[in-house]
């Protein structure tokens, strides 16, 4: 990247070459243009725009990303050599698929008894997981052993320095990946669902009724959601998503005459069991918000 | 610790696939997202900023955004869609126009909380490890070059003295088509199996693999097996299946439940040894890839035929396992059909004068700002006009850089493709209708009479046969007439 690239036919012009640190210097005169139209606009299309295609010219450049011309990967050392396998390993790799294969089996199995006998069956599925992944494992290991030779058109990174970055970025993107999921597994709000990968859960599909009241001193009025925000966020409100109610129960406090408001969310299951009711509400005075369980 | 960098880098994070692989997925992506932008998201963009309620994804990014209204929508999905179109045509796209696409993508749902569609989160993942993608042409990525395919000759013979391969031969070597090492790409397919790993979790929930939650998205009422109003063929289908269990019926919603929980850990297997799936040599591996594609396209196309409400996620993730799971050989001879035109136009690119790319940028730009122009609808104009003057900026740097503009012509031609495909979706989809009659809408609910009927007025312009709303315009126009806000109609 840091090389001045010949043009795209791979033939070099007698042009003289700009330097290499042009794209990323005119990236950073695009952020501070940006932001120069953002202090004076108060923000804009145009300048959030320019912001985001300066921040992706200073990280990377303006250069073009060589190609290799058709290299031959070497080989890797024969077992003669010494970089094959011995028979320990080969037995190894054996034992974990015997035993991912064991796991898989007796997981499957167990999922089955407990379908028959119409039982829940969360359990039975850690054995299962169990197999599929020690049989993953001895498949990349037998794959990735002796990888034969073969024409190349881009090398992966050489070098201690490369190799460690890009196994450190790939870890902390994959890390990344799985805590995102995690935090909502683990955590305490089944509603907001956004980065969880659960598409069509059961909380998803739970059938719920939204009200909303304003207060002004005294009794509360009730608000016609429909008639003060767009529908979809009444969807999501109804989904139970914190974060927009709190957000709703704020904007209220600045957009309408009212000393409170509150939020009522009341459903029931896929199966038709009722959930307590959650009741949101925020003192505008105080800006304090509160959450309560309504049985 | 040298060497074993070395060997996770070479076994592991860069294991050589083949180039067909990564270079498809590119172009799928790039494609089918800048359709998706036009066809199904830009049309939702009359709710962005309604009444003056927005919240973003991030707290950080409702304080850092401008208010959030529609113009902002239309202009990030008409943005996107032409910097996919030009960078999907280039010939080597630099990585920071990849990482802005990504970045408006990603702008584009993380606006506001109103775009919760998982797979568009998904789509920005899938970017991001594609600014990292080995950047190739058509030719480079299908055709082998000559120098090398003498070199790995030996092996036919090797093998004919064994009756059967050795556990420690070396797989044959894929002749004809180049391979690439790419982090990314194994970076890609890890992320695609975090993400059926996670479904698959999520899926052993005891509501799901009781059935109930499956039945409920599927439209069955929760106390009966008859389906509902809005039932399709599948789910009548299915009906039937359950009507011959007679009193076993529920066992069925049970074993269903069960079994999509198998379907995801197998596809995410499936995604966990794509990187290898030039190397493995195994036959139970091989096999597998087969086992796996298959469970993932009876997925994702059952899910279409159930009709469920997810987008275009089904087709990126039919297109991504096909490409990932499908033998090497086979994808570059479907794949050299398919790109034949590119492969041959590419050779005659060369002959065209000097003068020829700076014309086809023009026309391009042009296409652009009359598209945006015309298509009626807020931010259209700004995104299209923006995109002109990125093309500009490009044809600039090309001459800067080599002194001639040759280097363009592949982001000309997508440009000019995305002008025109913009203005076909505009023309003759009902994109025009649905934002104008959803504006209209929420307008009337929230007694905005005037903003109301202006939009009424344009959905009519765009109405289908039979959809229109003109009692809705009527009505809105009768209030402003009571209001003295218009004149009465013949009243002059």
């Amino acid at each position: 990247m840091s090389e001045p690239e010949p043009d795209d036919d791979g033939a070099r012009r007698a042009r003289a070459p700009l330097p290499a640190w042009w794209g990323r210097a005119a990236g950073v005169g695009l952020l501070a243009l940006a932001a120069v139209l953002a202090a004076m606009s108060g923000g804009s299309f145009l300048s959030f725009v320019l912001g985001m295609a300066g921040l992706a010219l200073a990280a990377f450049g303006a250069s073009a990303t060589p190609v290799v011309e058709g290299e031959l990967a070497p080989p890797e050392p024969s077992p003669a050599e010494g970089g094959g396998e011995d028979e320990r390993t080969t037995k190894a790799r054996l034992a974990l698929a015997t035993l991912g294969g064991g796991s898989l089996a007796l997981g499957l199995g167990w999922v089955g008894v407990t379908a028959l006998s119409e039982e829940r069956a969360a359990i039975a599925w850690a054995p299962v997981v169990a197999g599929a992944a020690l049989l993953v494992a001895a498949a990349v290991w037998e794959a990735s052993r002796a990888l034969a030779p073969v024409a190349l058109r881009a090398l992966g990174p050489s070098g201690p320095t490369a190799q460690g970055l890009v196994a450190l970025g790939v870890a902390a993107a994959l890390a990344v990946q799985i805590v995102v999921p995690a935090t909502y597994y683990l955590g305490d709000d089944p509603f907001d669902e956004r980065f969880a990968w659960r598409m069509f859960s059961a909380v998803r599909v739970y059938r719920c009724e939204l009200s909303a009241l304003d207060f002004d001193g005294g009794s509360g009025t009730p608000v016609r959601l429909d008639a003060t925000i767009h529908a979809g966020w009444i969807t999501t409100m109804r989904r139970g998503r914190e974060s927009v109610i709190r957000r709703y129960l704020r904007w209220r406090c600045e957009a309408a005459a009212v000393t409170g408001a509150r939020v009522t969310n009341r459903c029931t299951t896929p199966e038709g069991e009722r959930v307590p009711d959650v009741v949101r509400e925020i003192d505008c005075a105080s800006g304090a918000l509160r959450a309560m369980e309504i049985e | 610790m040298k060497e074993a960098l070395d060997a996770l880098s070479r076994r592991a994070l860069a294991v050589p696939v083949a180039a067909v692989r990564p270079y498809l997925l590119l172009k799928l992506t790039l494609v089918l997202l800048a359709v998706d932008m036009w066809l199904t998201r830009a049309s939702h963009a009359g709710r962005y900023g309604a009444g003056g309620f927005n919240v973003a994804h991030w707290a950080w990014l409702d304080a850092a955004q401008p208010p959030i209204e529609p113009a902002y929508y239309v202009g990030a999905c008409v943005l996107t869609s032409a910097l996919c179109l030009a960078i999907a045509f280039a010939d080597r796209p630099p990585r920071w126009l990849l990482a802005l696409a990504c970045l408006v993508h990603t702008w584009s749902w993380a606006m506001s909380m109103l775009d919760s569609y998982q797979h568009h989160y998904l789509l920005s993942i899938v970017l991001a490890a594609m600014v990292f993608f080995p950047p190739l042409r058509a030719d480079e990525a299908l055709r082998a070059s000559e120098a090398p395919a003498a070199a790995p000759a030996a092996k036919p013979a090797k093998r004919k003295k064994r009756k059967k391969p050795a556990p420690d031969a070396p797989p044959p070597r894929a002749s004809g088509h180049p391979f690439v090492r790419a982090w990314s790409y194994t970076l890609l397919c890890a992320s695609i199996a975090i993400v059926y790993a996670y479904t698959a979790f999520s899926k052993a929930d005891p509501e799901w693999l009781a059935g109930a939650a499956l039945r409920q998205v599927m439209q069955y009422p929760a106390d009966g097996v008859v389906p509902g109003p809005g039932a399709n063929v599948a789910i009548r289908t299915f009906h039937g299946i359950i009507e011959g269990l007679g009193e076993h019926g529920a066992l069925f919603w049970f074993v269903m439940g069960h079994s999509v929980v198998v379907v995801q850990i197998v596809v995410c297997a499936g995604y966990l040894l794509a990187p290898w799936r030039d190397a493995a040599r195994s036959r139970v591996t091989q096999a597998f890839f087969f086992v796996a594609l298959g469970t993932a396209l009876s997925f994702h196309v059952g899910a279409e035929l159930m009709g469920l409400e997810i987008g275009w996620f089904s087709y990126y993730m039919v297109g991504y396992a096909l490409i990932a799971m499908l033998p090497g050989g086979l994808l570059v001879r479907v794949a050299r059909a398919m790109f034949w035109l590119v492969l041959d136009l590419r050779r005659e690119r060369d002959a065209l004068p000097p003068w020829a790319p700076l014309a086809l940028a023009g026309v391009a730009a042009l296409a652009l700002v009359s598209a945006g122009w015309t298509a009626d609808l807020p931010g259209a104009r700004e995104a299209s006009v923006l995109a002109a003057v990125l093309l500009g900026a490009g044809v600039v740097a090309a001459l800067l850089r080599a002194g001639d503009a040759r280097a363009i012509t592949g982001y000309a031609v997508g440009a000019l493709l995305a002008a025109l495909g913009f203005a076909l979706c505009v023309q003759l989809s009902e994109l025009r209708w649905d934002y104008w009659r959803n504006v209209g809408g929420d307008h009337r609910r929230r007694g905005e009479v005037e903003q109301a009927y202006a939009a009424y007025v344009k959905a009519n312009r765009y109405a289908p046969d039979g959809q229109d709303r003109r009692r809705q315009e009527d009505e809105m126009r009768a209030i402003l007439e009571q209001r003295g806000l218009l004149p009465r109609r013949g009243g002059r």
